[in-house]
């Protein structure tokens, strides 16, 4: 057995045959993800089902009979004022949240709405706070009453509204919407699967890599390894070969509670209607895109855990070397970001940044735009800058001022 | 055979560790121009206070430090243009190197004999045999983390013993031990010399020293002051024991300098 597979099997036993650490990197992370995922959901749906049951309070000035008849169908503390004596007084409770709706029924309109000419249009004025969700809530549901008022009004004098039609748009058609649902799904996933992945990949790689190689100095059991008869290079290259598998296991836990659970969750917290933006959602990889996901990924988690093992065998100490993982861990981040906003990048130059790389070329095989050349640049100018990194923790480890503490 | 030819070994200081240890100087000579020679079959001991240079000269054989000056050469390799040839030549013990806690003796036996390239029959066999003498078989299967201090010193001597060496370098091999285990592991460097391996020991427990070692080189301030066996050394200072001999010599070499 080759001496990289030897430790790249320790490395791995150590977190597999410990318990507490598989609850805490691949049982945990579900349970909070479902669990906040859960919770955001609730709270949205509850604050929405606090708005619907709420009973609005409205003042109306001047409402005509008709008007007030419509509004008894909903069970609201509606009242109603023939003057407007008080308005500014009822405005102050606007602002202070306790009326949610002023609805203002013009003098002359009573008058406008008999003169048939178009000489008198009354103005029917409505006083909310948009600040306050209850607020909102009651102007919508008043502005579509007024909206129905309107047409009642409208068809008295006219008799036919059809006559008044010139055209509608897509009144008929139930196939308004064309694509494909693949290439929607993927502009879906390549919103913010990108993203996660490459913070999912380094934080596994960073919780991880510090350990393995800053805490074998600190505990002094690296020493152990140097004394063996196996190159430096191969040490390294064990510990590394370990991290990437554990990094991708966990970000594929991460990923596929993500992309299976989260519209199963939605779907059951918001019901139906709600999570109709994930209907017709197919995930669905073909064979090329698997393998271009694959190639990548594994480039990806290669880089990061090279980056925080320079960073990890360097650090004396625990302490230091996660002061000294942070900022890698930010331009990660920001790599990431960069991917969340606008369409897939269309030049070669982007494609050759590493760390900016990787997440823009996971959007672009996902919306399935990606071209060879713009992989290739990916996936060489990764796994070159992974690989010198790698030879350069090797010398280190022949180093001993940095392999040895003491 | 280990050659040593004018080992020196300087380190360079940074300003906390000159404040430390109180010198007003950034350079540190640990060890300073040391030659010897150890042959096969023989206890050599290393003796001196803390702090001679007795371990970086060990960890220098060991390829873990790269001499500043000289040479070092085990059976005939280089220790820095063919260190992995000399690695897999010795068996290295020291305090400073721990055994992973998350691992059990068995394990990690398991895992550096295979790293030493040894098949799994032999490792068996081997480990059969050490965890029987050294009486690790009870605890073999636990947590080193979960080990007295006495049973993680015999795990590791067992494992730095796993490819059997032919040449042994312990740093103070007992310390930390309990008397039985001391006794248990001072036998065993004395049945690995009748084998004919090379054992080379520091210590600074003089009646160690005498009981165990063929030959003695005593280390002062990074500076070898003698070698000889322990009738060459007693004959030359005109000490009745080996602790009158090392303050004879303690004597001249720190007023010397002073």
């Amino acid at each position: 057995m080759s001496t990289v597979k030897i430790i790249c099997i320790k490395e791995l036993t150590r977190i597999f045959k410990d318990k507490k650490m598989i609850f805490s990197m691949f049982i945990l992370p579900i349970i909070i993800l479902i669990g906040v995922y859960a919770l955001m959901f609730m709270m949205i749906s509850n604050a929405e089902k606090e708005v619907e049951e709420h009973q609005s309070i409205v003042f109306m000035i001047n409402a005509p009979k008709e008007f007030v008849a419509i509004t008894e169908t909903l069970n609201d503390s509606v009242t109603l004022l023939e003057n407007k004596d008080k308005l500014e007084t009822y405005k102050e409770d606007i602002k202070e949240g306790n009326v949610d709706l002023i609805i203002e029924f013009p003098d002359n309109f009573a008058e406008g709405i008999n003169k048939a000419d178009g000489s008198v249009i009354p103005d029917v004025y409505t006083y909310y706070n948009p600040s306050e969700d209850y607020s909102s809530s009651a102007r919508a549901k008043y502005t579509a009453l007024l909206e129905q008022y309107r047409q009642v009004l409208l068809t008295e004098r006219i008799t036919d509204l059809n006559k008044i039609t010139i055209f509608t748009v897509d009144m008929k058609n139930e196939q308004s919407q064309l694509y494909y649902s693949e290439k929607a799904t993927g502009k879906m996933l390549g919103a913010i699967i990108p993203y996660m992945v490459s913070i999912l990949l380094f934080s596994t790689a960073m919780s991880l890599g510090v350990d393995v190689f800053t805490g074998e100095k600190e505990r002094g059991t690296m020493t152990a390894l140097l004394i063996t008869p196996v190159r430096r290079v191969n040490i390294a290259t064990g510990k590394i070969v370990a991290l990437i598998i554990l990094s991708i296991i966990s970000a594929a836990i991460y990923v596929i509670t993500m992309v299976v659970g989260f519209p199963v969750l939605v779907k059951n917290m918001l019901g139906d209607g709600d999570a109709s933006a994930f209907e017709g959602l197919a995930i669905n990889f073909t064979v090329e895109q698997f393998l271009q996901i694959t190639a990548l990924v594994i480039g990806m988690v290669f880089l990061y855990v090279a980056m925080v093992a320079l960073v990890a065998v360097f650090a004396k100490t625990i302490k230091e070397a996660n002061s000294y993982v942070l900022p890698l861990y930010f331009i990660v981040i920001f790599g990431g970001i960069t991917t969340m906003y606008g369409s897939a990048k269309t030049g070669i130059v982007q494609y050759l940044i590493p760390i900016c790389n990787g997440p823009t070329a996971l959007k672009a095989i996902f919306e399935q735009t990606i071209t060879g050349g713009q992989l290739a640049a990916t996936l060489v100018s990764i796994y070159l800058l992974a690989i010198i990194i790698t030879f350069i923790i090797g010398k280190m480890f022949a180093n001993e001022k940095i392999m040895q503490n003491s | 055979m280990i050659q040593i030819n004018n080992l020196t070994k300087i380190y360079k200081l940074n300003k906390k560790q000159m404040a430390e240890l109180k010198s007003k100087s950034n350079i540190k000579v640990a060890v300073d121009g040391v030659s010897f020679e150890a042959k096969k079959g023989e206890i050599f001991g290393l003796l001196g206070p803390n702090g001679a240079g007795k371990t970086t000269t060990l960890r220098c054989i060991s390829t873990i430090l790269r001499p500043t000056e000289g040479e070092v050469v085990v059976e005939g390799f280089d220790t820095v243009k063919d260190s992995k040839n000399v690695r897999g030549k010795i068996g290295f013990l020291t305090n400073d190197i721990k055994l992973d806690p998350q691992f059990t003796p068995k394990y990690l036996f398991d895992f550096f004999g295979k790293l030493h390239g040894i098949e799994q029959k032999v490792i068996d066999e081997r480990r059969v045999e050490l965890f029987e003498y050294f009486g690790i078989k009870d605890f073999e299967e636990k947590k080193v983390s979960e080990l007295s201090t006495g049973m993680k010193q015999k795990a590791a001597i067992a494992v730095s013993l796993v490819h059997n060496p032919d040449i042994l370098i312990f740093d103070e091999p007992t310390n930390g031990l309990d008397i039985i285990t001391a006794r248990l592991v001072t036998d065993y460097l004395i049945k690995m010399k009748n084998e004919g391996k090379l054992v080379l020991i520091s210590t600074h427990i003089m009646s160690e020293a005498q009981k165990l070692c063929d030959r003695i080189a005593i280390i002062i301030n990074g500076k070898k002051v003698t070698e000889g066996t322990l009738e060459e050394i007693l004959k030359e200072t005109n000490a009745a024991d080996l602790e009158d001999a090392f303050f004879e010599y303690y004597k001249n070499n720190v007023s010397e300098e002073v």
